[in-house]
């Protein structure tokens, strides 16, 4: 088994404050979902320690989404498409978040989360 | 480990520059040990500020690309040099942070005191003003003497401990003040005679 860098874990954490990588992104969203590092590493099927690689890479565009999914997944060895799922469930509560700050709506991520809930135990 | 070889150093830059999402993972991992080692060598600073100047530089690097300039030289000299800045910039900072901790520490000393020796001081203080009871028998000289001691001034509040009523202001006053002036002196023997016990 491969030994990870002692530093690893500070570049990753310090990743979750940096807009342009995926662990702002990934962190954020389980963040706002109320779930941890373990979660979405058991949801990527990969281990911490390479989630917290993938969290230092930069957040596909939307431009070469595919491509930039399938990169990532390629290299850490992850499923592209749970990947993909996770970016994108990511994205979209991002943006639900983004527009509860814009309009103060306070019911706009429950409902968002409900009907998460809804369409998942379908 | 060393840095990577200036043709590796071109090719990351360029991934970086194509937006490529692994390549900045693939920067932490070429340089991050590298730029720790000749930080620590050149600043000797210690392991924690080494390592997070080292993975800031990457990040600044990576949060605007375009401010390397390969025309000016390798891609490791450009990170070592914000390594530096971001290790020199947190060493001030802890220095300053150390001083002025230390600065509160000694305002805090002045005006705090220790338990231990705030209770020596209670206890020599309860020595002290038995002596004093000792040298006044009187009941209103030992509490226009604790007036005294409290720092009081008011010519009312002494001729009221003195037992001193019915007179007019100005003879009152005058009458205060001799008592006081009395009571004076008997503090003043009384801290010579201290200062001759402890002399012995």
């Amino acid at each position: 088994m491969r030994k990870e860098p002692s530093w690893l874990g500070h570049a990753a954490e310090r990743a979750r404050s940096e807009p342009w990588t995926l662990g702002r992104l990934l962190s954020r969203c389980s963040e706002l979902e109320g779930t941890s590092d373990n979660d979405i590493a058991t949801e990527l099927g990969c281990t911490p320690d390479t989630l917290r690689w993938v969290y230092l890479c930069r957040a596909p565009s939307e431009e070469h989404f595919a491509e930039d999914v399938g990169r990532v997944a390629q290299r850490f060895g992850l499923e592209a498409s749970r990947l993909a799922a996770l970016v994108r469930r990511a994205d979209a509560v991002a943006a639900l978040a983004a527009a509860h700050h814009d309009t103060g709506d306070a019911e706009l991520l429950l409902a968002a989360r409900d009907r998460e809930d809804t369409e998942d135990s379908q | 480990m060393g840095f990577p070889t200036r043709q590796d150093e071109a090719a990351l830059h360029e991934r970086v520059l194509a937006a490529d999402p692994v390549a900045a993972a693939d920067v932490f991992a070429a340089f991050v040990d590298p730029l720790v080692a000749a930080i620590q060598r050149d600043l000797r600073c210690d392991s924690d500020t080494a390592r997070d100047s080292a993975i800031d530089a990457i990040f600044e690097y990576l949060g605007a690309p375009s401010s390397y300039q390969p025309s000016k030289g390798r891609l490791s000299t450009f990170l070592a040099h914000i390594t530096k800045r971001r290790a020199t910039d947190r060493i001030r900072a802890r220095s300053a942070e150390a001083r002025r901790e230390q600065e509160f520490g000694s305002v805090v000393e002045l005006r705090a005191s220790a338990p231990k020796e705030e209770m020596e001081r209670a206890v020599a203080a309860r020595e002290l003003w038995h002596k004093v009871e000792q040298a006044l028998k009187d009941d209103g000289d030992r509490a226009a003497v604790a007036l005294i001691l409290d720092g009081e001034r008011s010519t009312e509040a002494l001729a009221e401990a003195l037992g001193i009523h019915g007179l007019p202001q100005l003879e009152r006053q005058r009458e205060v003040k001799r008592h006081r002036d009395r009571l004076v002196k008997v503090l003043e023997r009384l801290g010579a005679r201290l200062r001759d016990e402890e002399g012995t």
